[in-house]
Order: C-alpha cells, then structure tokens, then sequence
C-alpha cells in the first residue's frame, strides 16, 4: 500500500510542479537555517569529556574575606585554599589548574620567541581529562613534589616547533628556565576549554572564547609559578596585590581545583569535606562566608557559567521561529494542494477507501514533500555551516556536521512535514464523497 | 481555517521582523559607538615577555626608538588601548572606606602626550599639567589628579560640578582635575548604555606596570607605513621582547576588528528578514491561488451576469487586504481568472461588459465556444469537470 501511495504522491508532485516548488523550498530554507544553528548549539553545548563528565567537578569555597551578602561564591579561589584542598587528596583524582602567557623559544629551532600561553596543573590532569597522547606521557606526582622541570606539549607546537615528529626529550626554554619535553598531545580540542572556564555569567553572554584552542605549553603547578613568576593573571582582587603578577598569598583569587569523584557517596563526602574546611577556616578568621560552598558537577559549572554565546542561543531561537513560519508556509500549500484534489478523494472514497487510507496517502505525500526538502535542507545546512566556518570566532573551526545532526536534518524534515501534513490530510480524509460525485 | 493559518503565519512573521529589526538596530547602534579619540591617526605597539627589571629602560628605548621613525608624531606610553588591551579595569567607590561602590571602570593609565596624542575633547576643568605625572610602584598610581569622561562624572555625581570629587580605587586615592568629552573602553561591546564610556584618564611616569603597551600618532595617510617600520625596528630596539603580532594594530584596525561579530550578526539577521519576507510572500501566493481556485465557480457566475475583470480583482483585493498580501493576490485572481473565464465558457473579451441582460440567448452558442477552448488543450489547470458543471449552471438559469 505504501509503494501505491508513493507513487500517487509522486504523480500529484508531479502533476502542479509550481506548488511543489514552493513547498519544497519552504522547507528546505526553514530546515537549512534551523539545522545549521543547531548544529552549532549541538557542537557548543556538547560534553567536553563524554566519558568522564559524570565524574568531574568543580569545588568552590568563597576566599573573599570582605563582609557582605555574597550568594555566590568568587568562580576561582585563592591560593591558600586550593592548594589545601589539593593536598589534602580526599577525592579520586584532583588537578590544579592556572595558566599565564610565558616566553617560549627551542634551542636549536630556528623560530622567533614566541608568547604562548602556559597551564600549570599537576600530575592527575592527564588521566583526570582523558587527554590523548602522541609521544611519551604526562609527568608524575613525585615531578609535582620535585618541582620538576619538565614539559608536556600540544599537537600544534610539537607541529610548529619540531615539524610534528617525537620530540620527547628536547628542550625548551620557558623565559629563562630549560624544561624537558616527557610527553606530545595528540590533536586535542575540548569545546569548550572547560577547565579554565569561569566568570561566565558576567560576561553577557560574550562567551566565545571560551572555545579557542588548548594551551600549548603544560608544565607541573609548583614548577610553572617558580619559572613564571610575577606574570600570572588574577581573576579578581579584593585588594590591590603587593606584587601584581606574583600571587601565591596575594589577596586575589586566580587558582582553580578540578576534583574526580566516582560515586554520589563519594561527592557527598567530598562536599561534607569541603564544609568542614570553609568552616575550620573561618575559625580561623580566614573565611568569613563558610556556608557559601559549592561542589557543582562539570555540566552543571558549565550551565552556570552560560558558556554557549548569546548569539548562538539567539541565532537558534530566530532559525526555529523561522521554520515555524516555513511550517504554517506548508501546511497553508499542503491544504490548498489536498482540496483541489478533492472529487479525486471523492471517487477514491466511494470505490472503498476508508478515511484513514485518505488521511495516509496524504501524509506519504506530505512526508515525500519533507523527504525532497530535506535533501535541499542538508545543501543549506553545508552552506550555512560554510558560513559559520568564515566567520570571526573562536569555535568556527569547529562547525562541521556530524553524523548525528546529518540523521537530525532528515528525521526533522520529515517530521516537521509530516506535523505540517496532518491538518490538511484530515480535511482532506473528511471530504464527503457524494457531494463531490455529484459535481464530477 | 486557512485565514487563521495565514494570519498566525503573518503574525509571527512580524513578530520575527520585529525582534530581528530591534536586533540590528541594537548592533548598529553598538558598532557606531563614539570613540572619542582620533582613531584614524593612532596605532599602538605592543611587547611582551621581557623582564619586569628591564621594563623602565625597555620603555625609555622603545620611546626613542620609535619617535625616530620618519613621519612619527608622537610615542607615548598607554596602558589600555580603546577597542585594543584591557588593563585597567576596577571597581571604584566614592569614599574612602570603601562602603559607596561607583561602578567598574576602565583607568587609562598613560605617560606625557598620551591623552594628547589619543586628542580627547575636555570640557570642563584642565588638562594634565607636567607634575601630574608622577612615578609609581604598585600596579595603580596611589594619588592622582585625573580627567574622566563626561558620562562616568554623571554617572557619580548627577548634577553636581564633578570638578575637584574625589574616588578611590582600594586604597589608591584620586582627584578629578578635568571632564573629557568621550573616551570609550576597551571592549565597549560587553557594557550596557553609557558604561561603554565610564573611563578615567590617570597620568603617570613610565614604570613596570606602565610598560610594552606604547600609543602611536601619525598622519592617516603615514600611519600603516609607519606600523610597518615600527614593526620592523622592535626586533633592532627591543630583541629582548616579543612583538604581540596581534595587539600590534592601528586604532582602526581594531575597532572593525572589536565589532566584526557584530557586522556578521546584522549580516545574519538581514538575511533572516530578507528569506523570510521571501517565504512568507510565497506562503500567501500559494494560499491565494487556493482561495481563488475554490472560488472559480462563484467567479464564473460573477463574470456571466456581467462584472468586469477589472473589478473582480479589485473585490479580491478588498476582500483580502486584511491580509496585507494586496499584490500577490491581485495578480494571482488575475491570472485565475484569465485562465477561469475562457474555461468556464465566459467570453474573454474585455468588450463584453452586459451579458447579464441576454443570459438565456447566450447559452448555446457559448457551448461551441467553451468546446473550442477546451479542446485547445491549455485550459486543463485544476478542477476537473468543471466546465460541465458551468454550462449546467446556466441551462437551469436559462
């Protein structure tokens, strides 16, 4: 029956090609511009650790020792405070994490200096994020304890610097340190950087960069602050620091702590921990806000932090009152197109068809209609994600379609064709045939 | 049924336009923001990575340096540069206790020439005099007699003389010694209103926290010539610090450079208004045709007892103008009805204006007429069976 009405459907197409056209550009435009849009929303608000998220998160206790009514405490904490929840090793897995532009140059390479930008985190980050090696490895936590001068370096340097062959055991000099290459990532682009993210919620909604590349340089915590001393960036102050750039004990917050932990009964723990510490410190005339704690998962900090951009959410929100225009565009043609035909239904009715047999016809036509659409909509989608690619942000490299969204085009097609389809198949499936037999 | 699906279409249609028009007016009004200095004759140089004990001599080498370059104006040290690096921004209060907060602001800390080579406007009180510039040692001069925007001054001090008001930024104190016209932020595009404008203008001696961040001024038509051979001389003036490629810029440069997202989002929402304009006309054009198709008959009738085609889409018009689709349903009644008349067995001859008075003489030698057109094979559109149906109309008249 379905082949039958396929091809009735294709002889009607056929027969007022005019019509067609228009449906099918109608939904090719509202799928193109609503896939495309989705697909960046899809690419944007995407787990940036699939197989870990469930398990990381982010501890916060609020350091600002200044007194008022803060509900929230500060997105980074200060130095103190992170470094004794770091060592106090109650989770799984715990990385500290910061990062400052440093002076780089490659004894031996003929490149000008460069200024890239360098994280300093410990020995867990590696295994915590899941991240891919190329060459050699991370370092371990006895090169945290050693203050060891080592380094591990991203896919684009080791490209940059050693034209992407295993430069595991070179030297590099960061400003005036020489450090040991011990590992070289493979290509790795979280989306976003989700371990520096922070401050989000006052960026309105300017948050693109978010989505820029890795840093390039790793190298162990205590090793990065000695080398790269008096050039770290604080997130805020509460006072003016004695020596800006030079942070350990300054009255700033600049550190942050990424905790793994496997199971609720152990986030639970951890969060009774974290308390328990805001609340000794406050004792200690320290902290003066302990309650203001908070253990948020790794979705649940980027949902805080708003990390898709504004105008990807707004882009989003114009693409699907779009197809919902291109949509009421259709069902307004579909309907036209049925009752035209309507002494045809007629004629099919009093030979025996039942209503639902008219009502199915109609819809293999209006699905057929979302199926052509489709395919013009997934053009659209590559020329609309062609236009992404070209413009100036950070995540434009990122915009390609994927498998997933490549299915999404269709199955949306069809079902918003479908959706557009079944008012006018009902109208049509209650034609009354004698009425109609008798104009014939 | 399909009115009320027009109608909704046309509903949200406007309610797209609408919020997209408000959009880019919102963009427009972003990107036309006034600056307040002459962007066109300023560039800025910017250095990184040397040592904080070389940064005095560093600037003092950069300052010569670049100042000897052919058709260079003037080299001054600015810490922030407007649409280009964000280094002074911080939260005020306007008592020493810190207990009435003023808003985050943006402080231009910048060396001598500075706010003369940016050419600001003043309007109220003075300029900086030599001795406002004063060395410092912490990241912000700690007592300054500064200029702030006219917008920042409303802002603390409505109504009142800002001249002579003081704030404090921690425990650093300053002086408001004079009132610029606009001097616009950094990155104006995350701040609402008139926050975009909320900066101060701090004078200071060249120091480690007011290094590698130099302001150049030449003539427009000099000045990428001029960016280019300061490029060039860094490397000679200051092989121990790298050029940020990036920051290194003219003023111009900049901005189209700060407000990029902006022309691409007004580009995309153009293009949202334009398609769906597009759609929606269609929309209606594929409507209108149905309304005219179920109407063929009632049209027949209308053009048997003697209206004309001129006023048949003239009542279309009215009849759907509510709609505010007027043209498209004026030219798709038309074009039905050139195709509806001849079908229906109607003359189509604009001369004949009164057949309502002879419908019953009419009627044969109509059936001759209608069986030459249809038989003319081009009359086929649409409704089956209708010609009979016409002819049939009019026997039971007759």
């Amino acid at each position: 029956m379905f082949g039958y009405y396929l091809d009735l459907a294709l002889r009607s197409l056929k027969r007022n090609k005019v019509l067609t056209a228009l449906m099918v550009i109608a939904i090719a435009v509202g799928i193109g511009a609503s896939m495309t849009t989705l697909t960046v929303m899809h690419l944007l608000s995407g787990d940036p650790v699939p197989t870990r998220s469930g398990t990381l998160f982010y501890p916060q206790v609020d350091g600002n020792p200044t007194p008022g009514d803060f509900k929230q405490p500060l997105d980074v904490m200060d130095y103190q405070s992170a470094v004794d929840l770091w060592g106090a090793h109650r989770a799984d897995a715990q990385t500290l994490v910061v990062d400052s532009p440093v002076r780089l140059s490659a004894p031996g390479v003929n490149l000008p200096t460069l200024m890239p930008s360098m994280l300093s985190t410990t020995s867990d980050f590696f295994p915590m994020f899941d991240v891919p090696f190329r060459y050699g490895s991370g370092w371990s936590a006895d090169d945290d304890a050693r203050h060891a001068r080592v380094a591990v370096i991203s896919d684009d340097l080791n490209h940059k610097l050693f034209g992407g062959r295993d430069s595991v055991g070179q030297v590099l000099r960061l400003r005036d340190t020489d450090v040991r290459i011990v590992g070289v990532l493979r290509p790795w682009r979280p989306s976003p950087v989700f371990y520096t993210v922070a401050g989000g919620r006052f960026a309105n909604g300017d948050t693109a960069d978010f989505y820029g590349k890795t840093q390039d340089v790793f190298t162990p915590f205590f090793t990065g602050l000695e080398l790269n001393d008096g050039n770290f960036q604080q997130f805020t102050c509460w006072h003016m620091p004695e020596r800006p750039g030079h942070l350990q004990n300054s009255p700033c917050a600049w550190v942050r702590l990424w905790v793994q932990l496997g199971d609720a009964g152990k986030v639970a723990a951890y969060k009774q921990f974290l308390d328990g510490y805001a609340a000794q410190q406050a004792a200690l005339g320290r902290i003066v806000r302990p309650q203001n704690t908070r253990l948020r998962s790794l979705m649940q900090w980027l949902d805080y932090n708003g990390v898709v951009p504004g105008d990807v959410r707004l882009q989003t929100w114009l693409a699907f009152a779009f197809l919902a225009i291109c949509l009421f565009n259709m069902i307004g043609l579909l309907l036209a197109k049925f009752l035209r035909r309507s002494g045809e239904i007629g004629v099919r009715r009093a030979l025996g068809a039942s209503r639902g047999a008219v009502f199915a016809q109609c819809l293999v036509e209006a699905g057929l209609v979302g199926l052509i659409g489709g395919i013009g909509g997934l053009g659209l989608t590559l020329l609309g994600l062609w236009l992404v690619r070209r413009q100036p942000v950070a995540y434009a490299d990122l915009a390609h379609l994927d498998v997933s969204m490549f299915v999404a085009t269709f199955v949306t097609a069809i079902a918003a064709s479908l959706l557009a389809g079944v008012l006018p198949a009902f109208r049509a499936s209650r034609v009354a045939p004698g009425l109609q037999l008798k104009t014939l | 049924m399909a009115t009320v699906l027009i109608a909704l279409e046309i509903a949200l249609a406007c309610a797209v336009l609408c919020n997209a028009c408000f959009l880019i007016a919102g963009r427009i009004d972003a990107i036309q923001v006034d600056s307040g200095v002459d962007e066109a004759s300023l560039a800025t140089v910017q250095l990184a990575g040397y040592e904080n004990a070389h940064a005095v001599d560093l600037n003092a080498r950069v300052l010569t340096g670049l100042g000897s370059i052919a058709g260079v104006q003037s080299v001054s040290l600015l810490n922030s540069i407007p649409f280009g690096a964000r280094r002074g921004t911080a939260g005020i209060t306007t008592d020493m206790a810190g207990k009435h907060f003023g808003g985050v602001v943006e402080f231009y800390v910048g060396g001598p020439g500075s706010l003369s080579a940016l050419g600001t406007r003043l309007v109220a009180g003075r300029n900086p005099q030599p001795d406002d510039f004063r060395p410092f040692t912490a990241l912000m001069p700690d007592d300054a007699s500064v200029q702030v925007t006219r917008a920042l001054a409303e802002h603390l001090w409505p109504g009142v003389d800002p001249l002579g008001k003081e704030f404090w930024l921690d425990k650093s104190h300053f002086r408001v010694v004079g009132v610029i016209d606009h001097l616009v932020r950094p990155d104006p595009g995350g701040w609402p209103g008139d926050s975009r404008d909320w900066s101060v203008f701090v004078p200071a001696q060249s120091s480690v926290y007011l290094s590698g961040s130099y302001l150049l001024r030449a003539a427009p038509t000099d000045l990428p010539r001029v960016l280019r051979d300061a490029r060039a001389a860094i490397a000679k003036i200051a092989p121990d610090a790298v050029l940020d490629q990036d920051g290194t810029q003219t003023l111009g440069d900049l901005r189209t450079r700060s407000f990029q997202k902006d022309r691409a989002m007004i580009g995309m929402l153009v293009g949202v208004i334009v398609a769906l304009l597009l759609v929606t006309a269609l929309g209606i054009v594929g409507l209108a045709s149905f309304w005219v198709a179920q109407r063929r008959r009632q049209i027949g009738i209308r053009r048997a007892i003697g209206a004309t085609r001129r006023e048949l889409p003239d009542r279309q018009l009215r009849h759907r103008a509510g709609h505010g689709a007027g043209l498209c349903t004026q030219s798709v009644a038309d074009d039905a009805l050139r195709t509806a008349a001849p079908a229906a067995g109607l003359p189509a001859d604009r001369r004949r204006r009164t057949v309502a008075a002879r419908p019953a003489r009419r009627a044969r030698p109509r059936v001759a007429r209608r069986g030459r057109a249809a038989g003319g094979g081009d009359e086929g559109i649409a409704v089956p069976g209708m010609e009979g149906r016409q002819w049939e109309t009019g026997k039971t008249r007759a």
